[in-house]
């Protein structure tokens, strides 16, 4: 343990549970943002109701007591049991500060020198002259868990009382092993829901007491342990962004099924991850936000990222991105020489496992290696690929509508023509097995008539939501599908003059394995988000009325790490501050 | 050209005897190629997007209850997934048996609404004086509109018309024609302003019940 020997600053107070750190070092560029701007950023999402009340209105971070030489720090982790966030930051004038903080008790001394104060389920840590307003609960999945654990060992039946579940009288429950701890507190009389609650605030207040003896009687915190947060910590950026992606990638529950299933295995590929960390820093000009971010993984895993990424464009894709495109991608690696130096590396490494279990599964790997032919395979799919969102077209369409007669209000219906907009794309994936394609789509062309071979393309019609056709182009180099029927009619061979500037080839073939340009204005209006996830939602959401430019470079892969740049041009009145906001919001929301 | 996203035509007609025949129509053809798209996702907004199946199961459902109801009969039932149109029509022995059949239909079909007071009087008719309200549809709705969800719903129409067998004398609310046989009266708002304020399509007709 090392004690705290360097003058206190707020990026001293994140936890080591942070696994996600945005850390603004020229807070000056927030001063004129509104607090009641600032909360209704996602970031704040978990902490703000109690700075929304009423305390924060008309008021700026500067009138909330903030100390402007010290940086703000937002941070987000999660393990298992437990979801953190919160932030750190610098307090120049205490009695500001309870004038917006004005819901929070004194609860007591954590150490001599560490205040703490409570509302709800925040916290509010103040240390000499820094402080840390921290969040902590218990995952629904852990939570769930356990309160299942506890009610079905005592014999009930579904709490849910659902015809859907099927209770099997007398069935044995497994107690988890960690139930004991908790059985003894809960009254054998309480429902399902009372013990759940029981159990969300008592976790809650274990794991908060733990996190925060180990931050300030320990000294344990994520800038006394990681080296690497510290080194980020010293740049002289606006702001810097720390995502340690060997635990979000451990705690990810996308890969929940793998885990699951093949839990050696995973076990056994964690070692891949180790070192993988995201670094970033934000720089602000007048007009205009970059981003520099460093993805630094481990040496074996950076041998196959390196195979994977450094190649030669595929120009054939660049013919077919239309300058007029509000938005477009190009991503440019070969998954067969990933696959080969993957198969290098990580068949050694599962070999170190010698069960049943994980023998056969290894054998399967190398039977399918040998038997597979490779060639075919990847020359059918070689992984590169591009992606353009044309903007919106009018496609014609019919709608009913009503003749009325005036004399006595009686309808009837006629068809009419009416137009609808539609979003158009074009996806292009490098592959060099044309007749594959062909060959596929004749055959299901013999079942529908709604698949046509036409003069150099193929067409299903009514492919898309029912109303307009998808149009297949099996080239010697892709396999390109788009709904975009200005490409098949008049740019089969390519856009020709109508195609991305020299300029922007220029910058594509500069940048390494991934190239993305985005227009704000045209994209955010008309992009149908309705085909986004969730969190692509948000964000998008979030960026409306912005407007500017978006592009997004990397470099070449190294054996240790691949570098990335965002720039985002921005125009309109808002400040640098807001746009610099927005910005975090969106990465905050990606990297959660 | 933006297309209005939905129309609805709400068309009753009185008999003089009290009884009378109602029909009920949701028009979305206008907006199919977003309902297709919808429709393509599993779910919108964290909620599950029903199939065509699931959906026509409900009308049948809905239907079924909606025939055992005391008062109601010759249900029709049309259905139109090309343009997505949807209407229904029914014959009624009174506004009493009309107002509680469909409550019952709504309750117990729609599992959102089974513990839901629904039994406000949307319409009522003592022979020359008929008061019709429109349900206020915001309660089930959305809680917050987009900007250009909005702009979509302002061009909509709820169209309500009321049909008599005799002469309409007056009517209250000064938005509403009349037909040039005076025994119609039909009241039109775009679908926004009635999610606002559904009361904007009450009204009091009276009619004439000596002219025929």
């Amino acid at each position: 343990m090392t004690p705290f020997v360097y003058t206190q600053q707020s990026e001293m107070l994140v936890p080591k549970e942070a696994s996600t750190v945005f850390s603004i070092n020229n807070i000056d560029l927030l001063k004129k943002v509104s607090l009641d701007e600032l909360v209704t950023y996602d970031f704040m999402e978990e902490i703000h109701q109690e700075l929304f009340d009423g305390s924060t209105s008309g008021k700026t971070l500067k009138d909330a007591g903030l100390d402007f030489d010290q940086r703000l720090n937002i941070f987000y982790g999660k393990d298992e049991q437990i979801e953190v966030s919160g932030f750190s930051f610098g307090i120049k004038d205490k009695i500001s500060l309870f004038e917006v903080f004005d819901d929070f008790d004194f609860e007591g001394l954590i150490a001599s020198d560490v205040e703490m104060y409570g509302s709800f389920f925040n916290t509010l840590i103040i240390k000499g002259e820094s402080a840390l307003l921290v969040r902590l609960e218990p995952r629904d999945t852990y939570l769930t868990r356990l309160t299942d654990s506890i009610w079905y060992a005592r014999g009930n039946g579904n709490p849910y009382g659902s015809i859907d579940y099927e209770v099997i009288d007398g069935e044995e429950y497994e107690m988890m092993e960690d139930e004991d701890e908790y059985i003894v507190e809960y009254d054998a009389e309480k429902n399902y829901w009372e013990i759940l609650d029981s159990l969300e605030a008592h976790l809650q207040q274990k794991y908060l007491g733990e996190l925060l003896d180990d931050l300030f009687i320990e000294g344990n915190s994520l800038y006394s342990g990681d080296p690497r947060f510290v080194r980020q910590m010293e740049r002289e950026s606006e702001g810097v962004f720390y995502l340690d992606n060997s635990r979000n990638i451990t705690n990810e529950q996308g890969l929940w099924y793998f885990q699951t299933m093949y839990p050696i295995m995973n076990d056994d590929l964690k070692e891949l991850y180790e070192d993988n960390i995201i670094l970033g820093d934000l720089t602000i000009d007048s007009n205009e936000i970059n981003f520099d971010v460093n993805a630094n993984y481990g040496q074996e895993l950076g041998v196959i990222y390196s195979e994977m990424n450094n190649n030669k464009l595929n120009k054939d894709f660049l013919k077919y991105i239309s300058k007029n495109a509000p938005a477009y991608m190009v991503y440019n690696i070969d998954i067969r020489k990933a696959y080969e130096k993957a198969y290098e590396i990580v068949v050694p490494i599962l070999k170190k496992q010698k069960n049943v279990e994980m023998v056969m599964n290894i054998l399967a790997i190398q039977l399918l290696d040998q038997l597979v032919d490779k060639k075919s395979f990847f020359g059918a799919y070689k992984g590169g690929m591009f992606a353009s969102f044309d903007g919106v077209e009018k496609v014609k369409t019919t709608k009913i509508d009503y003749i009325w007669d005036e004399e006595n209000f009686d309808y009837s219906e006629i068809e009419i023509e009416s137009d609808e907009e539609i979003p158009v794309f074009t996806i292009g994936f490098a592959s060099e097995r044309p007749d594959l394609c062909e060959m596929i789509l004749e055959d299901l062309g013999r079942l529908t008539s709604r698949i046509q071979k036409k003069e150099g393309y193929w067409i299903v019609e009514d492919a898309i939501l029912d109303a307009t056709p998808v149009y297949i182009i099996c080239s010697k180099k892709m396999l390109l599908i788009t709904n975009n029927h200005n490409l098949v009619e008049s740019n089969m061979k390519g856009y020709g003059s109508n195609a991305i500037s020299r300029k922007d080839i220029k910058k594509i073939k500069k940048s390494g394995v991934l190239y993305a340009k985005v227009d704000l204005d045209e994209s955010l209006s008309k992009f149908p988000i309705e085909f986004l996830d969730e969190r692509q939602k948000l964000v998008l959401d979030r960026m409306k009325g912005t407007s500017g430019m978006i592009e997004l470079t990397s470099g070449r892969s190294e054996l240790n790490s691949t570098k990335y740049n965002i720039e985002y041009y921005f125009e309109g009145d808002s400040s640098s501050g807001k746009q610099f906001l927005d910005m975090i919001n969106s990465l905050y929301i990606f990297s959660k | 050209m933006l297309s209005a996203c939905i129309e609805i035509l709400d068309d009753i007609k009185f008999n003089a005897d009290g009884s009378g025949t109602f029909k009920y129509t949701i028009n979305l053809s206008s907006s199919k190629v977003k309902i297709n798209s919808i429709l393509a996702l599993d779910s919108l907004d964290g909620k599950k997007v029903p199939s065509k199946n699931e959906i026509q199961q409900k009308i049948d459902e809905f239907a079924a209850v909606l025939s055992a109801q005391e008062g109601i009969s010759n249900i029709q039932i049309d259905t139109n997934y090309s343009q997505f149109v949807f209407k229904i029509q029914l014959d009624f022995s009174d506004v009493f048996a009309l107002q509680s059949g469909l409550e019952q239909a709504f309750k117990k079909t729609i599992r959102n609404l089974e513990n839901e007071e629904l039994s406000y009087d949307w319409i009522s008719w003592n022979g020359s004086v008929l008061i019709r309200k429109v349900p206020d549809l915001n309660e089930y709705g959305p809680k917050s509109l987009k900007t250009e969800d909005s702009d979509l719903l302002k061009m909509g129409n709820y169209t309500s018309i009321t049909r008599f067998d005799n002469v309409v004398s007056r009517f209250e609310n000064e938005s509403a024609q009349l037909s040039k046989n005076q025994r119609a009266v039909m009241l039109r708002n775009n679908i926004f302003d009635v999610l606002m304020d559904h009361q904007i399509m009450d009204n009091k007709i009276y009619v004439d019940s000596t002219k025929y």
